[in-house]
């Protein structure tokens, strides 16, 4: 980090600094906040997918530092550009960081864990998934087991015929079953988090 | 950005990270703006998941998702739910498979037949049930036409019952004709051989004895005065023996017809001789030549006798 993003991260958020942000994603509190998590979850993936180190961490700085802008009363016409652009800033000084990291390691390069084979045997994994799949409402249920049903050529043929007896386009359908898919993910990781804390 | 929007960046290659910078930053900016592009990029992310674990990916993609990717615990964490879900998902479908869910007949019919080995299966079943048609009408004809001949031969036995039944009445009513016949006849025998001989009734003519052969009896002709008025003619008929337990006689003209018959006739015997009393009305006779031809009979046959002469003559 340079010393100027090092005074930046002197800033700390307030209270105060916080509901201005939400007032600029939205009047009403409720969709402010959905807008707030949206945008987490944007900034989260933008740094994942640029395969950024300490993701979350990176997510916090940007939005610390939106909030300083707004909360020094910066006019900000384009909210989510903003957050691109400053997300943009905090992955350039990310590599700028690691190039000064890497020549400390000299050189270590990224060590990939490659998963060879999900560990399905666990237990408490397989038990929430079961858990989770069978709370699921049954048309939900039946949509994504029969989504992913199929594989190669059969999966395209049959995905189609799944289209047309829930009578949606396939684009439709692959988004119905991604936000399963998602809700059930969520499901899983909660209860994956549960139990672990017993 | 100058990057077209009709040529939008793959957001499958945007995550395997090999688009360039400047296509990498349109797409940034458009998911940052647009809720819809930033869901097509999620849904880009499950789909090289699934393609990873089916080991559907390239080399080159699967040596890119490997370092690219996999390495981020969120991602980790996301191939192990994959995996779970592919599972669920084949077993779903080996169940579904072995308990199918209910469908119309209509559409298990046509999903049935959408295989040529079945239609050709489906048209084989087909002719034999046609066949099995012919061949079941064809059965149906032969038994309504085994019931008809069975009927018509209940029937046929029915009328021949009922023909015998009639026959046998006749028979009876014949018989009872005969037997009355005969009993009148013999009543009127016996009517004759009891009458007086009263010149005012029935006359009695003379005994006319005769021998075999034509011989004449004891003087005289062997002449039959015919009165003007019913008589009965009286003929006594010498045998040579008396051999049978009765006789008959028949009187006829000399090579003409029969003029009177006479059954199970009884010989008396008059002075060591067997004499037959013949009588008969004396309207039977005409003027002319007569034989009496006498039979003898026993049970089981009859044989001639003797012949006799004699000549009707009206007074």
């Amino acid at each position: 980090m340079s010393s100027d993003s090092s005074s930046k991260r002197k800033w700390t958020p307030t209270p105060e600094a916080f509901e201005k942000l939400l007032m600029h994603l939205s009047s009403d509190p409720n969709e402010a906040g959905e807008r707030y998590e949206i945008i987490r979850v944007k900034l989260l993936r933008f740094f994942e997918w640029r395969s950024c180190d300490s993701p979350e961490h990176r997510v916090d700085e940007a939005f610390d530092r939106v909030m300083r802008r707004i909360d020094e009363g910066q006019t900000i016409t384009n909210l989510m550009g903003y957050f691109y652009e400053t997300a943009r800033l905090i992955f350039m000084e990310s590599l700028k960081e690691k190039s000064r990291t890497a020549a400390i390691v000299e050189n270590t390069p990224t060590t990939v864990a490659p998963v060879a084979g999900a560990d399905t045997t666990e237990e408490p994994r397989v038990q929430c998934f079961d858990d989770c799949l069978a709370g699921l409402p049954v048309e939900s249920r039946k949509l994504i087991l029969g989504y992913y049903e199929s594989e190669k050529h059969e999966k395209i043929v049959h995905r189609k015929r799944m289209a047309i007896e829930f009578e949606i386009p396939m684009n439709a359908l692959r988004i119905r079953v991604h936000r399963i898919r998602k809700d059930l993910e969520k499901c899983v990781k909660t209860c994956l988090s549960q139990h672990a804390l017993k | 950005m100058s990057v077209e929007k009709d040529k939008a960046p793959s957001p499958r290659a945007y995550l395997l990270g090999t688009l360039s910078d400047e296509e990498g930053v349109h797409l940034e900016e458009e998911f940052f703006s647009d809720d819809k592009t930033f869901e097509e990029i999620e849904i880009a992310e499950d789909e090289l998941i699934d393609d990873y674990l089916r080991d559907d990916l390239t080399r080159a993609e699967r040596d890119q998702f490997q370092k690219h990717l996999l390495g981020n615990s969120r991602i980790t964490e996301r191939v192990k739910f994959a995996e779970l879900l592919q599972q669920a998902s084949k077993s779903a479908g080996q169940r579904k498979s072995i308990k199918p869910e209910p469908v119309s007949w209509w559409s298990s019919l046509i999903a049935f037949f959408s295989t040529p080995q079945r239609l050709g299966g489906a048209f084989a079943v087909l002719a034999v049930v046609i066949a099995g048609g012919f061949l079941f009408a064809d059965w149906l004809r032969l038994r309504d036409e085994s019931r008809r001949l069975v009927a018509e031969r209940a029937e046929l036995q029915r009328q021949n019952n009922s023909l015998e039944g009639q026959l046998q009445t006749e028979k009876r009513q014949m018989n009872d004709e005969r037997q009355s016949v005969e009993a009148l006849s013999t009543r009127l025998d016996e009517a004759l051989n009891n009458l007086p001989d009263r010149s005012d009734a029935v006359a009695l003519l003379t005994p006319l004895f005769l021998f075999p052969g034509g011989s004449r009896g004891s003087g005289g002709s062997n002449d039959v005065i015919l009165p003007s008025r019913l008589s009965i003619v009286r003929l006594q008929l010498a045998l040579e023996s008396n051999d049978y337990p009765h006789y008959t006689a028949v009187v006829s003209r000399a090579e003409g017809p029969v003029a009177f018959r006479k059954t199970n006739l009884k010989p008396a015997t008059k002075q060591s001789l067997a004499v037959i009393d013949l009588r008969f009305p004396s309207t039977v006779l005409t003027n002319g030549d007569y034989i009496v031809n006498v039979d003898g009979v026993r049970p089981g046959n009859s044989s001639f006798v003797a012949t006799y002469n004699f000549r009707a003559v009206s007074k």
